[in-house]
C-alpha cells in the first residue's frame, strides 16, 4: 500500500510516513466515555526525500497542520509509522525522542504565540543548542546564536533584546532561527507565512529556500497559499478531510489537476490578470464533519461528477494515473 | 504608590522594632562597662535590667541612648502598683494594657509577627499551590482529576474554622505552627490559579516549540510556562498577606494563636476582652491592623491592574 500511495524521490526517503492516524476522542456523559472521535488525521502515508520540499494543502480543519505536529510527535498518532532516515519515530522512548527531536523541528503560523514573552532572543534561540550541548559555555552559545541570527538576516544586536521589540516578519526569522538552532534535516513548516503581510512572505519565503540550499533541508510546507505551495514545492499533496486526495509533482498537479476538489482549490486562486476569463468552481455546502464523514468517498456530497451507487457506497483508494501522480478518486 | 510605601514602612519598622521600643538602652555605659546594642543582643549581664532601673542606678560616668519608647513587649511597668491598663501619658505614649504592658511596645513588636506570619505562611501556600496547580494543568489527566477533587474537598470547609479546630487541637501553640497550619490550609485558590492559568499558557505555540526543541517537562514548566503564569498569583499574594495577619490577629484575640510570650496585635486585643475594652487597647491595635490590610489590598490592587494588559495603556 504504501509504496502504491507515495511515490518516492530517492529510494530511501528521508522521511516516510505510513498510514498515521490521529483520532480525537470526544468525551460525553458523567463517566466521560468516549462517545465518538473526530478523526483530523485519517491514514495519511507520505514520503519526504532528502532536501526536498513537499507543499501540503486543504482547507482549513482537513487535518494539515495535525498531520504536521503528528510527524513530530507533538500530538501522538493514534495509528500508523513514522521512518526518519530508517528509525522509527513512533516507537521511540521518552528520553530517545527528546534526543532525537533535533533532527526534526517546526516553524509555526503565528509568530506571535511562538515565542516566548519572558526569554530574550538569545535564550530562545540558544536554548536548543545548550538542550542538544551543541556548544559548550555561554560564550560559545552566543556565538552560536549570533551565526544563526545572521543566518536569517538579523543583526546580532537583537540578542539581548524580547520577542515584543520585534516585528511580525523579524519574529518569524527569530522563530526560524529556533528550529534552526538543533541543526535539523528536516523542518515542518506549518503556515510560517499566514500571518505575515504580502511583503514580508516573499522575504521569508526566499530565506527558507536560501536555508534549504544551503543546509540541505527538506521541508513539509503547510499552507493554503497554492501560488506560494507551487514555487516552493517540489511535489504537492491535497488534504481533504483528514485523508490525502491527490499527490504530484507540482508541475502535474497545477497543470492537470485530476481530483475535482484540486480542481476546485485551483481554480480559487486569483489570476494575476484581470481580463483572463476562467472557469470558477464553487463548491456546494460545507466541509462535512470529521466526526462522521460521509459514506463513500468522503467528497461526494460536494462533489459535481459524483456518480450515485459508487462514490456514495466505496471509498476510493489512492491510484497511480502516471508516473508520480496518484489520486483517489473513481471518475480520474 | 502609598500602598507600597506603607508596605516598606511596616517592613521598616518590623526590622527596627528593637530601635523603636525596647526594655534595654541602644548603647550603654554603664558601671565601667561599654555596651553596644544590648537592645538587640539582650547580654547576661543586664538579665535583670531594665531601662526604668537602669537610669535610677545611672552614676556620674553612666550614660546611655535610649530607644523611641523604653519598654520592651513583654515588660511589665510595676512602678504603677498593681495591675491595670494605665491610659496614654508621657511615660507609656499609647498606654498599658491590663498587666501594665506598653502598648505601643506591643505593637511595634506586633508588627514583626504580623508580617512574618503573613509572609511565611503564604510563601508556603503559594509555593504548594504552585507545585499542586503547575502539575495539574501541565499533565493533566488523572494528576488533574485527582488534585482538582482534593481541592474541592478543601474548599468545602471553612477555612477559619478549620483553621481554629487545628489550632484549638493541638497541644500547644506557636508562632511557626501557625504558619505553617494556615499555609498547608490556604494553598487552594493559588493552586486552582496556577491550574487555569497553565492550561492558558500551554496552548501557546512557544510551549509546543520547547517541546520540539527536545526539551524536559520539568525545563518547560520552569522557564516556559509558569513565568508566563505567575502574574496573577502574585496579585493573590498581595492579598494572602493581608488575610493571614488578620487571621493571625483573629487566632491570638480568641487566644489559639500564637502562645502568651509572643507579643501580637491579637494578643494586644485579647487582653482587653478582660479590662472592659479600654479605648486605647483596642483603637491602637485595630488602627495597625487597618493600615496593614489596607496597604497589602492596595497592593494587590495595583499589581492587579499592573498585569491586567487591558488596563496598561491607562495607566501609562
Amino acid at each position: 500500500m504504501a509504496d502504491e500511495n507515495a511515490p518516492t524521490a530517492t529510494p530511501e526517503p528521508l522521511v516516510r510516513v505510513v498510514g498515521l492516524k490521529k483520532h480525537f476522542p470526544l468525551r460525553s456523559g458523567f463517566f466521560s466515555r468516549r462517545t465518538a472521535f473526530v478523526r483530523a488525521v485519517d491514514g495519511v502515508s507520505l514520503d519526504i526525500g532528502a532536501s526536498e520540499t513537499v507543499g501540503l494543502v486543504g482547507e482549513s480543519g482537513c487535518g494539515k497542520s495535525t498531520f504536521g505536529r503528528a510527524i513530530l510527535r507533538l500530538i501522538e498518532p493514534t495509528a500508523g509509522t513514522v521512518h526518519f532516515d530508517g528509525r522509527d519515530v513512533v516507537a521511540l522512548g521518552a528520553r530517545e525522542l527528546r534526543r532525537f527531536r533535533r533532527h526534526m523541528q517546526i516553524i509555526f503560523q503565528d509568530p506571535y504565540s511562538s515565542l516566548n514573552p519572558r526569554m530574550k532572543v538569545k535564550d530562545i534561540v540558544g536554548e536548543p543548542v545548550r538542550i542538544h550541548g551543541l556548544a559548550s559555555g555561554r560564550r560559545a552559545v552566543d556565538d552560536e546564536v549570533v551565526a544563526l541570527l545572521e543566518k536569517v538576516g538579523l543583526g546580532s544586536s537583537a540578542m539581548t533584546r524580547y520577542p515584543h521589540e520585534f516585528s511580525g516578519g523579524q519574529r518569524q526569522r527569530i522563530g526560524v532561527a529556533r528550529a534552526l538552532a538543533a541543526r535539523p534535516r528536516f523542518i515542518v513548516a506549518d503556515e510560517p507565512l499566514s500571518a505575515l503581510d504580502v511583503s514580508i512572505q516573499a522575504q521569508i519565503v526566499n530565506l527558507l529556500k536560501d536555508l534549504q540550499e544551503e543546509l540541505g533541508l527538506a521541508y513539509l510546507f503547510i499552507a493554503h497559499d497554492l501560488k506560494i505551495v507551487e514555487y516552493l514545492s517540489r511535489r504537492v499533496a491535497v488534504m481533504y478531510l483528514g485523508k490525502v486526495v491527490e499527490l504530484a509533482s507540482s508541475q502535474d498537479l497545477y497543470k492537470d489537476p485530476l481530483h475535482p476538489y484540486t480542481r476546485a482549490l485551483l481554480s480559487a486562486v486569483p489570476v494575476p490578470s484581470p481580463g483572463a476569463k476562467r472557469a470558477r468552481i464553487l463548491l456546494a455546502g460545507d466541509v462535512p464533519s470529521p466526526i462522521r464523514p460521509p459514506p463513500g468517498c468522503s467528497f461526494h456530497p460536494r462533489c459535481s461528477i459524483a456518480e450515485k451507487g459508487l462514490c456514495d457506497k466505496e471509498a476510493p483508494a489512492l491510484r497511480p494515473i502516471s508516473t508520480g501522480h496518484v489520486v483517489a478518486c473513481h471518475k480520474a | 504608590m502609598a500602598g507600597l510605601a506603607t508596605v516598606v514602612l511596616l517592613v521598616l519598622v518590623a526590622v527596627f522594632a528593637d530601635f523603636l521600643a525596647s526594655r534595654l538602652p541602644i548603647y550603654l555605659h554603664f558601671e565601667g562597662e561599654t555596651y553596644w546594642f544590648p537592645n538587640v543582643r539582650d547580654p547576661p549581664a543586664l538579665r535583670a535590667w531594665d531601662n526604668d532601673r537602669l537610669e535610677e542606678a545611672f552614676g556620674e560616668d553612666d550614660w546611655a541612648v535610649m530607644p523611641l519608647v523604653p519598654w520592651g513587649p513583654n515588660q511589665d511597668d510595676l512602678s504603677m502598683g498593681g495591675a491595670s491598663a494605665r491610659p496614654p501619658d508621657g511615660r507609656h505614649p499609647l498606654g498599658t494594657d491590663s498587666v501594665g504592658r506598653d502598648v505601643f511596645a506591643g505593637i511595634v513588636h506586633g508588627t514583626r509577627i504580623a508580617l512574618s506570619v503573613g509572609f511565611v505562611a503564604v510563601g508556603l501556600y503559594v509555593l504548594i499551590g504552585i507545585m499542586i496547580g503547575a502539575a495539574a494543568g501541565y499533565f493533566g489527566g488523572i494528576i488533574d482529576s485527582v488534585s482538582s477533587r482534593v481541592i474541592e474537598v478543601m474548599l468545602s470547609f471553612p477555612t477559619f474554622f478549620f483553621i481554629l479546630t487545628v489550632q484549638g487541637l493541638l497541644p500547644s501553640t506557636s508562632i511557626l505552627q501557625l504558619m505553617v497550619v494556615i499555609g498547608l490550609t490556604r494553598w487552594t485558590d493559588v493552586a486552582r490559579l496556577v491550574r487555569a492559568e497553565v492550561l492558558r499558557v500551554t496552548t501557546h505555540d512557544y510551549v509546543m516549540a520547547a517541546r520540539a526543541t527536545g526539551a524536559t517537562d520539568l525545563r518547560i514548566v520552569a522557564r516556559h510556562v509558569l513565568p508566563n503564569s505567575l502574574g496573577p498569583v502574585l496579585v493573590a499574594a498581595s492579598f494572602g498577606v493581608a488575610g493571614a495577619v488578620l487571621v493571625e490577629a483573629a487566632l491570638s484575640f480568641l487566644g489559639v494563636g500564637t502562645n502568651i510570650v509572643t507579643p501580637s496585635w491579637g494578643r494586644i486585643l485579647n487582653d482587653a476582652r478582660s479590662t472592659n475594652y479600654p479605648w486605647w487597647t483596642t483603637f491602637y491595635p485595630g488602627l495597625a491592623l487597618f493600615f496593614t490590610l489596607t496597604a497589602y489590598n492596595v497592593v494587590g490592587e495595583g499589581l492587579r491592574d499592573a498585569i491586567d494588559p487591558r488596563l496598561r495603556g491607562d495607566l501609562g
